[in-house]
């Protein structure tokens, strides 16, 4: 609290423009606060009046002009690109006639007439995706998965690429494991920016709730 | 421009520039407009420009200074801000009578500084309002310290002698 001569000299300096800003906010504190004597009302009237004007806001409902939505959409719609590329990309992986995964079935006559190629179904993470021929049996499908199996006859398949069936497999287990981390690394990228797109929503909630 | 940027340094000066824009424009209608279209410009800003800038804040100050004065220029008749827009303040508990008091003698404060040159006007705003260095309103005025100083004794001056003939018609406490 200021006595009177402070507040006198404080105000002298004030109007000589020669006060620091922390001055000149003790003043307004002051007149905001104290019993003002009565040689201070005018000052009184202007630092109330000066602190008045410094809570004046802009209306409620012209302060956005640009909005987290379109980053939120721009996220969203770049999952459900990646998405829709993966569903493409396993489609044609599994429909198209001169797959390598058909000349390895053609390659091992011992795996006739029974030759299949389960597709686990993607189970977390999002892209993990796994290539088991049902016939090798040291590789068991995963519990709680939906197999889904797509049958092959052997006898309309194309020439072979692939001698050996074990390193047919192998490459396409690599090619896979390759989509699936581009993929998960994309995931994690949207994620990243999903989650800071929630904090700004969740702050611009708590801005118009105080202002509300 | 970056969303964090525009978030943590840009949207919280909101209110200022809608101030500083109502000083100038004095029609709370052309200071939204101009606070949305300065806000505009920097969200599309290059990203080279938001690189060079230094000061947010004084850039977007700088920035709702021209905006408004261009408004200002092209009209031949300021409108009055309405009173309401201005007042912005509520004492403690206060009387309808103690309130309509209050607004009434703020009100008057604001025409006063709303009637000094226009310097000395957005001078006085941006220190005793936004609170601002005497560099910070050089660089945002684009005028030298001595001038910011000049203009700010002057306005204070002018405003002290007109308050002192209004007549105070009761005691101003809290």
């Amino acid at each position: 609290m200021k006595n009177k001569p402070d507040i006198a000299d404080l105000l002298d300096r004030y109007w000589e423009g020669e006060t620091t800003l922390e001055e000149e906010r003790r003043l307004k504190e002051f007149f905001a606060t104290e019993p003002v004597p009565e040689q201070f009302q005018q000052e009184a009237l202007l630092f109330r009046a000066l602190r008045a004007q410094q809570s004046v806001q802009m209306p409620a409902g012209r302060e956005m002009i640009v909005s987290p939505r379109s980053t939120f959409r721009l996220a969203w719609a770049a999952a459900a690109s990646v998405a829709l590329l993966l569903c493409a990309g396993i489609w044609w992986w599994t429909t198209r006639p001169d797959s390598t995964v058909k000349a390895v079935a053609q390659a091992t006559p011992e795996h006739k007439p029974a030759q299949e190629i389960i597709i686990q179904a993607p189970d977390k993470p999002l892209a993990s995706v796994e290539i088991v021929p049902v016939t090798t049996p040291k590789v068991a499908p995963k519990k709680n998965t939906r197999p889904r199996k797509v049958h092959h006859q052997p006898e309309a398949l194309p020439p072979d690429t692939y001698e050996d069936p074990e390193k047919a497999l192998e490459e396409i287990k690599a090619v896979l494991a390759l989509v699936s981390t581009k993929i998960n690394k994309s995931k994690q990228e949207i994620d990243k920016g999903l989650h800071e797109v929630e904090a700004v929503d969740i702050l611009f909630k708590k801005k118009k709730e105080t202002n509300g | 421009m970056n969303w964090t940027i525009f978030h943590q340094q840009i949207f919280p000066i909101r209110h200022k520039l809608y101030r500083f824009a109502l000083r100038i424009t004095g029609s709370v209608h052309e200071a939204e407009d101009v606070v949305q279209e300065v806000m505009e410009r920097v969200w599309k800003s290059p990203a080279e420009q938001s690189a060079a800038v230094q000061n947010w804040e004084a850039w977007c100050m700088t920035l709702t200074r021209n905006r408004s004065l261009d408004k200002t220029r092209a009209q031949t008749q300021r409108r009055a801000a309405p009173i309401d827009s201005l007042a912005g303040y509520s004492a403690d508990n206060p009387t309808p009578a103690q309130e309509t008091e209050f607004r009434d003698m703020a009100d008057r404060v604001r025409r006063l500084m709303q009637h000094l040159p226009e310097k000395q006007r957005l001078v006085m705003h941006l220190r005793d309002i936004e609170e601002l260095s005497y560099e910070e309103i050089a660089t945002v005025l684009e005028i030298s310290l001595d001038q910011v100083k000049v203009n700010l004794h002057r306005a204070r001056k002018a405003v002290r002698e007109k308050l002192l003939t209004t007549e105070i018609t009761a005691p101003f406490n809290p």
